[in-house]
Formats: C-alpha cells, structure tokens, sequence
C-alpha cells in the first residue's frame, strides 16, 4: 500500500515531466520591458496562458523568448497575452487598462526602482 | 530623503562631454565598509520621467533637463538612496556613494540574517522554514504545520481535546521556547498548546533554532527555539488575501488578511481567522468524539512605523476565542455539565495580548542601536474534564532593552540589555487554588565574534533575580567553524530555566480516572544542552544537495516529573530525584534528483530518560526512531506543485498498565506505524486551489480508550495516545490576493 502511492506519486511525476517533452517552438518578442519588475510581471501573466512552456525575458534586449505548444497556442496569441500585461509585443501596443495598472515605475520613459 | 550621502567627490575632469549632460559614477559602501561600484543602480530626476541606469563600473550619463535647479536621485536596491541638488550645469564628473541599508531587524536579530545565509555563515544552528513549506501542508496551525519538518516533531495528546503538541529534540514542547519576531511569545499557560493559536497563513516565515539560541532573548530555551516571523505591512504587494479550507470531516476555515499603506511612515495590517470543526464523528465506534467540536476566532492588527531616518516602531494587538468540545458523543452541555452520566470535556481560552518594538539608530554610527520591546498579555482557561474542573488566569508583562553596537569592526559585535519580567497567575484545580507571582529583573550581554574567512563564535551570559527562586545565571556559548566552503561544523551549549504549570502543560492527563497528587513544592526546571552538528554542500545530479547531522544532548538539573507509572490509576507530580536526560541524533540529506523536484530524508533517533520513582526509564511516547521523507516537485512557475510527506514512527514505551484487570491493559510498548500525506497545488493567474489528504492509510490507534464503555471506572484512561485518532482527511481550499 505504501509503496504503491509511493510509486503512483513517482508516476505522476514522470508523466508531468514527459508531458514537458513534447514538440515545442520557440519565439523571440521585442516587448517594452525595462526593468526586473517588468520582467516578473509579464512573465507571471504569460506563463499562466493555455500552451506556454516557458517565457524569459531579458531587461537588456527586451527580447521574450517564449517556448510554446504550438498546438495549443499561436505567436499570435502570445503577443496578445503580453499586451494584456502591460506591455508592448513587438507590434502590438500594450493594452491599455493593463498599461494604467503597471507601477508608476514600469511605465514607459520611467525607470524602476527594482524594489521587490 | 535624508542624508546618509558621505562624501561626494568632485574630480575635477575636464570632459569632452557637451554640458547637456551629466555623467559620474555611483558608488556603495556596504557594511563592513567595503566600496564597490554600484551595477544597475538608477539615476533620475526627481518628478520626471528622465532616468537612467548604471552600467557594470557604476558609470552613468544622463541628460541635464531644463528646470534647473533639480534633484538628481541616486538609488540602489540595499542601499539608502540620496539626492543631489543640481542648481547649474556641473563641469566634473560626479563620484557619489551610497550607503548600505540598515533596518532595524538586521542589528536585532542576529537570526534573520541567516534567511540569505544559508546556514553555513550562522553560529549557531539554524533552519529557516519559508512560506512556501508551510503552504506543504495546507491544514491549519502552527502545530501541524510542522509535519513536513524534520526537526520539529508533532506529537498527539489525548483523546478528547484534538489538541497537538510539538517536540524537539524528544523533549516536550514546553522546553521549546516559541518567540514572536525575537519576542517571547508563548509562554505560561499557552506554553504547552500555544501553537495551535496561530494560524499558519500569518506566518512568513519560522527560524528554528536547536539547542539553546540566544541569551538576548531571555532564558527559557532548552531544547529549542522557534522564532515567528509574521507578515510585515510594509512588505505586502497585495491588499487582501483570503484562505480558505475545508474537509470531509466538518473542519472549516478562513483566514483574511488586509494591509494598508496609509503614507510612506505608517502601514497597519488586519489579520482575521476564523475556524470550526462542527461535525460529529466517532468512526472507530467508541462512543466518543473522535475530534472534539471546536471554534476559533481570532484578529490581530499591526502597525509599523518607519521615519526612513533613525526610528522605528512597530506594535500590535491580538485577541483569541477558543472553545472546544469532546468527549462523549451524546454529551451536550446543558443537560449533562457537572454530571457523572454523561463524560464531557470542555476547554475555553480567551486571550488578549499587545507588542510594541521601538529601534533607534545612530546615523554617525552606523551599526549603534537601541532597541526596546514590551509586551502583556491577559489568558483565561477554564477547563472541565467530566467533574474535573479547572480555571487558570496569567496576566504578564514583559520588557526588554536591547544596545547593540560593535568594536571597531563589524568583526567584533556586542550586545548590552536588561530585561523585566512579570507573571501573575491564579489557578484552580477541583477545590484547591494557587496562585504565584513572578517578577524577574535581568540583565544580559552577547559577544559576537566572525573571522572573516571560516570562523564565529556567540557568547552570551545573563543574570536574572527570581523573586522565588532568587539569583541565577544562563550562560551560552555557540561557535562555527567552515572546515572548507562547503564544509560546517558547529558545538553549542548552554543553560536553560523555567517554571512549570504542571495542571496545562499536562491537562489531557485529565481525561482519566487517575487521582491527581503533587508531591511537593516545585522548583524551576533547570537543564543543560550541549549539541554537534555537521553540515556538507555539494552537488549530486547537477544541483545543490546537503547532507546535515547533528547530535544534542541535554541533561536536566531538575525537571517536573509527571509519574503515571507508578499507579495505573494515578498521576504524580514532583521534582526530578535522578538524572534525566534526551540524547537526540538527526541525519537529513536533501538533493534535486530533477530541476523543480526536491528530497529531503531524515533519520531520527531519541534517547530520552528519565527517572520516575527512582527508576531510569524511556521517556513515554517518545519513539527511539523516526524516519520522514518529503518531496516536492513543481512544474514551471509553479503551476502545478506536488508535494508528498511520509513519517514513520518506531515503537514507544507507554505508561505501565500491569496493575489493571486484563481487559484495561495496553501493551509494553506502541505499535509502529507510517502517516502520509500528500497535496497538489494549482496555480491560476489570481487565486490558486489545493487538494490533499491527510494519513492517506487510514492509521488510527485501535482502542485509545480504556474503559471507553465506562467512564466513571477506575480505569477510564483517555489519555494514553501514541498515534492519530482521526482517520484519513481530504481536504481542499483555495488562496487568493487581491490587489
């Protein structure tokens, strides 16, 4: 009995990470993201949109590199979703509202404090 | 913004630079004085949208704007930013530096410190447990949370009042001295169930320390310290938070938090629980609640104050409401309160407590401080245990000054303080009353010694005036020595005092027919705790992984001993005529056999003895060997968490039963047995959802009652409990932050 849920737990394990085994692409998007708090903010939206494997952002070139299941999910879809959190993908403007609620500092021509 | 600027050194350059540009470069002086340029520090202009950032030297450029005069602020994370008043275009470049931060709770608490260093840099041995391990097991106090943790162990107490214990070292949670952000905090009459006051949710983070701590914080460590941090005002990025849980077997909770920043000095956060177990169960048929009915409300506010200068402060105030209910399962208050029909168990605590925490700094000295802490808190609890009936009240209050400062270099710290001490308690148990003050004036000093390279040493004593028991000492001693970087070895010792309250500490002693007899006077329990401990880092499958040991002995001087072996139907209360002592050995080994899936093994071995009526016997309950396994796995983001605990207990002595009829004999020793559990985590964009379940085997300890069909018997004995009662818990619930 123990080790049975003990092996079970193991199985699951197994199965979440070989369902990360699967065929991806991956995508590079100039966003407008100018700090680390940028950075975390868009990569916490995104990372919870249907089909996205992983998103890095780098503050330097502003690039997101994304890895996706392009089954579940289009650059399309990806562009939107950053947009959606504030931010400028590469020709999609940020969403408005979204852009409204970014700390003072993450706004375009600021610069953050960095303060986590 | 104030001052802190040092110096600012002009260097006269001539640039080539057109005026309408500024350049220099940006500097920090970190706490042991050190200079470094500043990397990805941020220069801007005050109330505009013109800034730029540091490149790796610290060097920047930025434009001149047209308003002049302007402030021009420096800025980094970890250090205190300052502003420059530009009045004309400056022909030099600017050097500027920046000074390190200093927050009150870096020079009062040596501990926090290690929540970054990782264990190898502390004295003394320390393991952080973060808001991400509580959140392992989601259920609901303080007392269960430790159930993923090796060091802590949870210990059950009887069979009517639910109420959990902890244990460290083998030793009773009593000798585990709980501190609220480096204050003491349950202590007296919430001393031996304290924990379950408080819910796990409010917690940032725990700091457990083995063996005796610190003398700054007072005198009644012996086995442990467990110090709380609860979450901080100024640190909260969302508004509300709401937890709430639930499970099959008529347990609900919530938990809400608010936290508001009124300016940038004052921010105040509102912590609400509240929780019920409404259900009647009695599954293995006894004719007695399995877990007693419960309610639990309790609010706790908090404000903090920060000038951003030299002062700070912070106080709070809590209350709580506690009543629980078990025992038979047709029992209702009403009716059958005070009658021998009906067995009946009812506890009810009602608390009310204040802190308040001033720090002073000196700006011209930078690592000078004082501190000063007071607390009081008013406990009631009135218990009824079938006829039996208690009432307990402490008033207490508390004070402490802390001066901290160094000699010469951060490389010799020093801490002076005094402290006072005042407990109040009136108790009655049956017929009898009791009733004690204690006041207990003290004063204290800590060296703090750290050779750069690989060594340190903490060396406390204090002397404190019992008005009862008169004058004593509590030294202690902590070093550490990295025999390589990656390599820890560490030796501590020390000295530990407390007073006992025999009938809380040991109320589910209650819950039988056993005649209650206390011996004699008590005196303090006094103990020494010596320990060991080696820590290795290194790498197994591509990522960190440490294997930890340690070994802790702690010898008391006196201790009360609560005898039940010595009648089946009685419990006997006196002073330790003997030796007494635990022998502890832990071995934890912890890696990541993939990114995101960690492991953590732990070995435990208990020695514990102690003398009852002139014979040196195991400890009761105390299993010789304990094994727990935990892991936890995550997928990106944490979207999904897995995590999954199993503990194994060895088999315990319990107290002797020979002297009954056969039919109300327990066996020499308990039966060995496995608990699991195990909870899956769901991230969503605004809230997330947990499953889980608790002792997913379904254990529960076969007859934990004697005499279950006859409470009124002589050997009705309610309290002889080494395993759950409660079979297996599925529960859910959910976590959200609202902005």
């Amino acid at each position: 009995m123990k080790t049975k849920i003990l092996f079970s737990f193991i199985t699951l394990l197994i199965m979440f990470n070989a369902n990360a085994q699967e065929t991806t692409s991956e995508i590079k998007i100039k966003t407008s993201a100018t700090c680390d708090m940028c950075k975390e903010t868009i990569e916490k939206y995104v990372a919870f949109e249907k089909g996205v494997k992983k998103i890095t952002v780098d503050v330097d070139t502003r690039m997101a590199t994304v890895v996706y299941n392009p089954k579940k999910t289009s650059p399309e879809k990806i562009r939107l979703a950053i947009s959606k959190s504030g931010y400028d993908a590469d020709n999609i403007p940020a969403d408005k509202k979204a852009y409204e609620k970014l700390d003072a500092c993450c706004k375009k021509g600021q610069v953050c404090t960095d303060k986590k | 913004m104030n001052r802190i600027l040092i110096i600012v050194l002009l260097f006269l350059l001539h640039t080539s630079l057109h005026a309408q540009f500024i350049s220099g470069k940006v500097l920090g002086k970190s706490e042991k004085g050190e200079q470094d340029n500043i990397a990805m520090g941020n220069v801007y202009w005050m109330g505009t949208t013109t800034g730029v950032v540091t490149d790796l030297d610290g060097n920047f450029k930025i434009p001149l704007i047209d308003s002049l005069p302007a402030k021009l602020i420096f800025s980094s994370v970890g250090f205190n930013p300052d502003t420059l008043l530009i009045s004309s275009p400056p022909a030099q470049e600017i050097t500027i530096l920046l000074k390190s931060m200093i927050s009150l709770t870096e020079i009062e608490v040596e501990a926090k410190q290690s929540t970054t260093m990782n264990k190898i840099f502390t004295p003394i041995n320390q393991e952080v447990i973060s808001s991400k391990e509580l959140l392992k097991a989601a259920c609901c106090n303080l007392s269960e949370s430790f159930s993923t943790n090796a060091s802590v162990d949870v210990a059950f107490t009887d069979a009517v009042s639910g109420a959990k214990k902890i244990q460290m070292l083998g030793l009773d949670g009593i000798y585990t001295q709980v501190l609220s952000e480096n204050m003491p905090l349950l202590r007296g009459l919430s001393a031996a169930y304290g924990l379950s006051y408080i819910p796990g949710t409010w917690v940032e983070n725990i700091l457990v320390t083995k063996g005796t701590g610190s003398v700054v914080n007072g005198y009644e460590s012996i086995s442990g310290q467990i110090n709380l941090e609860f979450l901080k005002p100024q640190e909260q990025k969302h508004r509300f938070f709401i937890n709430l849980y639930g499970n099959f077997n008529g347990r609900a909770e919530a938990n809400i938090h608010v936290a508001k920043k009124l300016n940038p000095n004052w921010s105040t956060m509102l912590f609400t629980h509240g929780s019920s177990n409404f259900m009647k169960q009695d599954m293995n048929k006894d004719g007695f609640l399995d877990m007693p009915l419960t309610q639990q409300y309790n609010v706790f506010n908090r404000w903090d104050f920060h000038n951003r200068k030299n002062f700070e402060a912070q106080f709070g105030v809590r209350g709580l409401y506690e009543t629980r209910q078990g025992g038979q399962t047709n029992f209702n208050y009403a009716s059958d309160y005070g009658k021998t029909n009906v067995y009946g168990i009812g506890i009810i605590t009602k608390q009310l407590e204040y802190f308040s925490k001033t720090g002073f700094m000196f700006p011209s000295k930078p690592m000078r401080s004082i501190g000063i802490q007071t607390s009081g808190k008013i406990q009631q609890q009135d218990m009824y245990f079938g006829k039996r009936k208690y009432t307990g009240e402490q008033k207490n209050f508390y004070a402490n000054m802390i001066y901290a400062d160094v000699i010469q270099t951060t490389n010799h710290k020093y801490k002076l303080g005094a402290s006072y001490l005042l407990d109040d308690y009136s108790e009655s148990f049956n017929d009898s009353a009791f009733a004690r003050t204690e006041s207990v004036p003290g004063v204290f000093a800590e060296y703090t010694y750290t050779h750069p390279d690989n060594f340190s040493l903490v060396a406390g004593i204090r002397a404190d005036h019992h008005n009862m028991y008169g004058l004593f000492y509590t030294p202690r001693l902590h070093l550490r020595y990295n025999v390589t970087k990656t390599t820890t070895l560490r030796l501590s010792g020390g000295r530990g005092f407390r007073t006992s309250n025999v009938f809380i500490e040991n109320q589910s002693v209650f819950a039988s027919s056993r005649r209650v007899i206390v011996q004699e006077k008590f005196r303090p329990e006094i103990a020494w705790n010596y320990g060991i401990s080696f820590n290795q880092q290194f790498k197994l499958f591509g990522n960190e992984a440490f294997v930890n040991l340690d070994l802790f002995r702690t010898d008391f001087e006196n201790q009360i001993i609560v005898d039940l072996d010595q009648h089946t139907n009685q419990v006997v209360f006196y002073n330790l005529k003997g030796s007494s002592y635990s022998h502890s050995l832990q071995v934890d080994i912890g890696f990541e056999p993939l990114e995101e899936f960690a492991v953590k093994l732990a070995y435990k071995w208990y020695d514990v003895k102690t003398t009852y009526n002139y014979e040196l016997l195991d400890k009761s309950y105390v299993p010789r060997h304990r094994v727990m396994l935990n892991m936890a796995y995550a997928t990106y983001r944490e979207i999904w968490r897995f995590d999954f605990t199993t503990n194994w207990f060895g088999q315990s002595r319990l107290p002797s039963t020979v002297m009954n009829p056969e039919e109300y004999q327990l066996s020499k020793r308990s039966k060995e047995y496995f608990l699991l559990q195990a909870q899956i985590t769901k991230k969503f964009r605004k809230f997330e959802v947990y499953l889980g379940a608790e002792n997913i085997l379904n254990y529960t300890q076969s007859n934990p009652i004697l005499s279950s069909s006859d409470p009124n018997s002589a050997y009705f004995d309610a309290s002889m409990i080494y395993a759950p009662l409660e079979g297996r818990i599925i529960y859910f619930g959910m976590r959200m932050d609202i902005k």
